[in-house]
């Protein structure tokens, strides 16, 4: 990708947040499809591509997906939801990629001023009523479902909310794991 | 980020982004091992437990040592410059997924930055505690992965006898309303 900053592009990826409060302000057609491209084209293992998408735009469907978990309460406030669907062949390999995919989803979104965050379903509780609602095969695994929107003004910018990260020397090492480089 | 066709032209490359394995043997400078590093540390994680350690690696032998570790990493031993992740090892499932996150902010960061990059998996439990052991990683840690950085080499190639060259049609993946249903074609 070229951009023509790089450092400009580098400060939004540090920035990149998830935000949870929204407007009701439906997302357009055109911007929907671009985001779900980049979906389609992140990188998978293998490129085997163990996912399906479920856009949701129907207000009292989306509600119901909201109450399914205990951290997706705030799903019921986002205009679009996007259910994400896996194979459910391969546990661990499948949640790298939808930690790959959700990543790119949320930065594809960020470019257009929308903002987004993940509703998790952590256990069967919490995601069999969403994949029955949803029509989505035993088989198939659903663990999270992405809110995007555009932010509520209202809400502020959510900034004073977000966490800190550890300091540099304290998660990056040189050559060995105590290699703490001075500086 | 306001801009209608900046975002096209955003969104658009990171469609684009893609892993890369061969590189030229000019190193990866400090100032955009910095950048790197610092997208890193700022990736959100799960409930921002920042569950990692990155530990930076140039020396040719320990990458030669990594190479030698799963039959289809050899690329590595040409390499400049690997990230090994390394994972607390509290939570295996979400610490999977928070590596397919910090992994995807690496790679996206490379291809800004004009550099490329590409995840190497280590291998068994084995093959993961030789190399713990080489970069003096405590055994109760994970390290199951390591992001090579370089400086991509022009023209190259590497389809790894893959299900898929390309991706499959969006009408193949995504669903409205519920599973399975395609959009109605009125616009």
């Amino acid at each position: 990708m070229t951009v023509q900053n790089p450092q400009e592009f580098t400060a939004v990826l540090r920035n990149l947040r998830q935000r949870r409060q929204f407007t009701d302000q439906p997302i357009p057609e055109d911007i929907l499809t671009d985001i779900l491209e980049v979906a389609r084209w992140s990188g998978s293992a293998s490129n085997t591509q163990p996912w399906e998408f479920i856009v949701v735009t129907d207000k009292e469907k989306i509600r119901k997906i909201a109450e399914s978990g205990k951290h997706s309460g705030f799903l019921a406030g986002a205009p679009l939801v996007i259910v994400i669907v896996l194979n459910g062949e391969r546990a661990l390999s499948e949640s790298y990629d939808e930690g790959r995919v959700s990543e790119r989803i949320l930065l594809a979104a960020d470019a257009y001023g929308l903002i987004g965050g993940t509703g998790w379903f952590s256990t069967p509780d919490a995601w069999d009523p969403v994949k029955q609602l949803l029509n989505i095969p035993a088989e198939k695994a659903t663990h999270q479902a992405l809110g995007l929107g555009y932010p509520d003004p209202a809400a502020g910018n959510g900034l004073a909310r977000l966490g800190g990260r550890r300091p540099f020397n304290d998660v990056v090492r040189f050559e060995t794991y105590d290699g703490i480089r001075e500086s | 980020m306001t801009d209608q066709s900046d975002a096209i032209t955003q969104v658009r490359a990171l469609q684009k982004v893609r892993q890369n394995r061969e590189f030229t043997d000019e190193p990866v400078s400090e100032d955009l091992l910095a950048e790197l590093l610092e997208v890193a540390r700022w990736t959100g994680s799960a409930q921002n437990t920042q569950p990692w350690h990155f530990v930076v690696i140039t020396d040719p032998t320990a990458l030669q040592t990594i190479s030698e570790q799963r039959p289809n990493i050899g690329w590595v031993a040409k390499a400049k410059l690997a990230i090994a992740l390394v994972f607390n090892g509290e939570n295996p499932s979400s610490e999977l997924y928070d590596e397919g996150r910090v992994t995807e902010r690496l790679l996206i960061a490379a291809r800004t930055l004009g550099l490329g990059a590409g995840t190497a998996w280590i291998g068994d439990a084995g093959n993961q505690v030789l190399v713990k052991d080489l970069l003096g990683v405590p055994r109760e840690k994970l390290l199951r992965s390591v992001v090579v950085i370089g400086h991509p080499q022009q023209g190259a190639t590497h389809l790894l006898g893959r299900t898929y060259v390309g991706r499959k049609p969006l009408t193949e993946i995504v669903s409205y309303g519920t599973f399975g249903t395609q959009k109605e074609s009125a616009s």
